[in-house]
């Protein structure tokens, strides 16, 4: 596999797993976020955030991968093709910025979560559908 | 081969770094949403959000550090590069427990005057 091969496959496979952890992370934290929106006292609320929730954790993923720029210190294509560390590194670079982008994300939802929480009935139906315990 | 091992020993350590935080933190922390909270659902989520957190803190850090040491060079060369990729680690799981200690410490706030009005 020459060096432009290496690039297009690995651009649309990073880009794909970058998807699949923000995707992961959603199917993860979907179910306690269904059973919180359950006990809001205005319902269209609960339906808006559990409907944003996995666009709010694929997008911050995807900007994140987008964000890396291939042409820093002034590489033209014929100079990134030419070194494929240079093109791991770029790749590295791609899955630790969705990684940020997402932990900051989490951060947000982490708050809106809590507004919201501030808006919920008083007494909840106990149980709902998660577990207290993450693992 | 050698910066395949030194990029998995980073990736150990950080790791490691990232369940001693979880193992420190976690019963407490479980314990202060379901008191704050008082709602199942609510205390799973904010520890999957501490637990991915920390993974994702982890995982960037790790992934911002480029292994590129020749074979030839000494074997400080690749403890500078571990040490620089746990600076990066260190700084992203600095940047999270900053961000998730607000939010916590704000929820604490909010819902313990909700609950006391």
């Amino acid at each position: 596999m020459n060096n432009e091969q290496f690039l297009i496959l690995s651009y649309f496979i990073v880009g794909a797993l970058v998807m699949a952890i923000g995707l992961a992370v959603y199917s993860c934290l979907h179910r306690p976020l269904t059973g919180i929106t359950l006990t809001f006292r205005n319902s269209h609320l609960g339906l808006i955030l559990k409907r944003l929730f996995p666009v709010g954790l694929v997008l911050p993923a995807l900007a994140g991968f987008l964000s890396v720029n291939y042409h820093g210190c002034q590489r033209n294509y014929a100079k990134i093709i030419a070194d494929r560390s240079y093109l791991v590194e770029k790749n590295q670079e791609q899955i630790s910025t969705a990684c940020f982008f997402l932990m900051v994300a989490l951060l947000v939802w982490g708050a809106i979560v809590l507004i919201s929480l501030a808006t919920r009935l008083e007494d909840p139906v106990p149980g709902g559908s998660g577990r207290s315990d993450p693992r | 081969m050698h910066n395949l091992a030194g990029f998995v020993i980073l990736l150990l350590i950080s790791l490691g770094m990232m369940f001693a935080i979880w193992a420190a933190v976690s019963k407490s922390l479980q314990g202060l949403l379901n008191q704050v909270v008082k709602l199942p659902d609510g205390t799973a989520f904010y520890l999957r959000t501490f637990l991915i957190g920390l993974l994702l803190a982890a995982a960037a850090g790790t992934m911002d550090t480029a292994f590129d040491v020749k074979a030839g060079d000494p074997f400080m060369e690749y403890v500078w590069k571990v040490a620089s990729g746990l600076h990066s680690v260190c700084l992203c799981f600095f940047g999270f427990l900053l961000g998730y200690l607000v939010l916590i410490t704000v929820l604490v706030a909010v819902l313990r005057a909700r609950h006391e009005q």
